[in-house]
């Protein structure tokens, strides 16, 4: 197991150095640069240019600054600082606002994943009756409403109507439930259908009727038979999806104003910041290619049958 | 010997958008304490069914149990049982193994633990007594290094050793009746004979009933006390193993005998097969379900459904051809070789 694990970390800092390489040519490779005519560079005198490019480097050849940018990354664990935002580093950045989207993202998981296993299990074990209807109007809603909509009707529901919590801002535990729960909301209808019908093919299985026939109780049934094995499916979804709710929230930031680092990944690539685009992908691809080993991991507690055994690697 | 489960005039329908399938038309048998009887037909006769509805075992909805229906297990009526009865009566006084062996398994549950589960839910059992219990089964059912193997789960088994599992799963908790439906269909021919005599063992020293059902005759003929062949979701001819292949009456049960392989056929001439299908049991036939098919079919028995000859006390059979009008038809001949009607070897 612990071989197994080496080997994953290994695989993964190999694609992450890829992903670095493969986003810091792409980033170059758009026209034009922070100074440049379209973005900043109309307010400024040509010395006043020439001077930032020196100080950051950018008059050097493309593979110098690769070369700079790998060995400040490997030797030092900087990111550099922002070309946009003066005096703002990227390691900064991440450090401030990494643990608010940490906190919504968080919260969001854990309700998708109570709200919608909950859903899909009752779903399941209703097939076709009026509750099973219901919940699945629930999953079309969650999977086809985008979520600023389901965020401003949050907002003018809890916020306006009722005036029990506030519409946007940071602060509290109260700021951060409007927009985990307008996260959520996809992950709800996407684990709620997925449960549903995992749940459906279990229910079905021989071993039920095994089960069933030894004369195990309806709670036992249900818990260590029908869902025990009805989860298995569950933990692929999850670690993408961990993702995703980390990069997905920038909509949802913006409309709740809650700082975060969503905004950042936007407007550095619609500015060109060169420094900051390279730390945030890197700081994501490393959380995906970490959450699909936390997968790969989970899947052997969960699953017997793929669990890695001694003599395999 | 005394009855311990006695079946009367059970009815089972599955509720189809075709319309009501009346998979079991009013089946009535018994078992005797320790015996074995046999339920033979082929696909779709009911068997399974049958063995379903007396554990209860049928989801309803789309199936039913239709009234009037009696199934009484040591003097009471399992159909009229709350769950709550049925959970203490399932796996305790009546055990069932499954047709597929690799599905049967639960496969995120170590196998130890699969038995050990009934043990505990029955003889109320601990966690740690249950487990030693479950090893001494997997022992009993002949399955070498039995610690070990009750730490693994089911995937790390071979087909004949989770058939083994799941027969030490139904018989932990000593049941009167077991109900072996097709236990060796999904197996290779060398591994269910092991089964068989696994099951002919286990049931000689524990002294459990054992209702197997099965459409293979051959492996019916050494195990089997009592045979009853099964069509159309009824019962065509029942009598002791021996009336059965050496005095059949039914020209279905004949069917069934002349299609099993034999040692002793020299000649190439090609094995018998049954020409048709059963009927469709959402319109059942009002007369003899086989009649379609059947060689000897006459005018009555398209009209009127047979009724139960009596042969002898044990030997019963419902076919027009018994009736004392009805012409006098030979056993085929292939099932005379020798002088002997053949099927049993």
């Amino acid at each position: 197991m612990c071989r197994f694990i080496f080997k994953r970390i290994g695989y993964a800092l190999l694609t992450t150095f890829i992903i670095i390489t493969l986003t810091f040519f792409l980033i170059h490779s758009i026209p034009g640069d922070p100074i440049s005519p379209q973005n900043l560079g109309k307010y400024l005198p040509e010395d006043a240019v020439k001077a930032f490019k020196e100080k950051h480097g950018l008059d050097k050849p493309l593979i110098v600054q690769y070369g700079m940018f790998l060995k400040r990354l490997i030797l030092e664990g900087d990111f550099g600082d922002s070309l946009i935002y003066i005096g703002r580093s990227v390691n900064k950045t991440i450090k401030e606002c990494a643990p608010t989207s940490a906190i919504i993202g968080g919260q969001a998981i854990i309700i998708e994943l109570i709200l919608g296993l909950l859903m899909g299990i009752v779903a399941g074990f209703n097939r076709g009756k009026w509750i099973d209807q219901v919940a699945m109007v629930v999953v079309i809603l969650g999977i086809c409403v985008p979520s600023f909509v389901v965020a401003s009707l949050l907002q003018y529901i809890f916020g306006v109507k009722f005036n029990i919590l506030p519409i946007y801002g940071w602060g509290g535990f109260k700021e951060t439930i409007l927009p985990s729960i307008a996260l959520s909301f996809f992950g709800i209808a996407m684990f709620g259908k997925y449960m549903r019908n995992s749940v459906l093919s279990v229910v079905g299985e021989d071993y039920i009727l095994t089960a069933k026939a030894k004369g195990v109780s309806k709670t036992n049934l249900i818990i260590k038979h029908v869902l025990r094995n009805a989860i298995i499916p569950i933990v692929t979804l999850f670690g993408p999806h961990l993702m995703f709710i980390f990069a997905g929230s920038f909509v949802i930031e913006r409309i709740f104003a809650v700082p975060g680092l969503g905004k950042y990944y936007v407007d550095s690539v619609a500015n060109s910041d060169y420094t900051m685009v390279l730390g945030l992908t890197i700081l994501y691809s490393v959380l995906f290619i970490f959450s699909l080993i936390l997968v790969d991991i989970l899947y052997g507690i969960v699953d017997p049958r793929i669990r890695i055994t001694k003599g395999d690697r | 010997m005394q009855k311990i489960l006695e079946v009367k005039d059970l009815r089972v329908s599955f509720h189809t958008y075709a319309g009501e399938c009346q998979a079991v038309r009013g089946v009535s048998f018994h078992v005797n304490e320790g015996e074995t009887l046999a339920v033979v037909g082929e696909s779709g006769c009911g068997k399974t069914v049958t063995s379903k509805a007396i554990m209860k075992l049928l989801p309803e909805p789309p199936s039913e149990i239709k009234e009037g229906s009696v199934i009484l297990f040591k003097d009471k009526n399992i159909v009229n049982m709350k769950e709550k009865e049925l959970r203490l009566l399932r796996g305790s006084e009546i055990s069932m193994i499954f047709q597929d062996p690799m599905t049967s398994l639960n496969p995120t549950s170590k196998t130890g633990k699969q038995i050990a589960e009934g043990l505990m839910i029955h003889r109320g059992m601990n966690k740690k007594q249950a487990f030693e219990e479950a090893v001494k089964m997997l022992e009993t059912v002949k399955i070498p290094n039995a610690r070990k193997r009750a730490n693994q789960y089911p995937h790390e088994f071979s087909g004949g050793m989770r058939q083994r599992a799941m027969i030490a799963i139904a018989l932990a908790c000593n049941p009167s009746i077991l109900i072996a439906d097709e236990p060796t269909t999904a197996l290779d021919v060398t591994i269910q004979a092991q089964i068989m005599d696994l099951i002919k063992e286990l049931q000689k020293k524990l002294g459990t009933a054992v209702i197997l059902v099965t459409h293979d005759l051959g492996v019916v003929a050494d195990v089997a006390d009592r045979i009853q062949v099964m069509y159309a979701g009824k019962i065509v001819e029942r009598g002791t193993t021996d009336e059965i292949f050496y005095n059949p009456k039914h020209p279905y049960t004949w069917a069934l005998l002349r299609s099993v392989p034999k040692l002793s056929t020299k000649n190439k001439s090609e094995l018998y097969s049954l020409k048709g299908t059963p009927p469709d049991l959402v319109s059942p036939p009002v007369g003899c379900p086989f009649a379609p098919r059947c060689e000897y079919c006459m005018e009555i028995c398209e009209e009127a459904m047979p009724y139960a000859t009596e042969i002898t006390s044990t030997h019963e059979v419902s076919c027009w051809l018994q009736h004392p009008m009805a012409p006098k038809v030979e056993v085929p001949n292939e099932l005379m070789v020798g002088g002997e009607i053949n099927g049993a070897s």
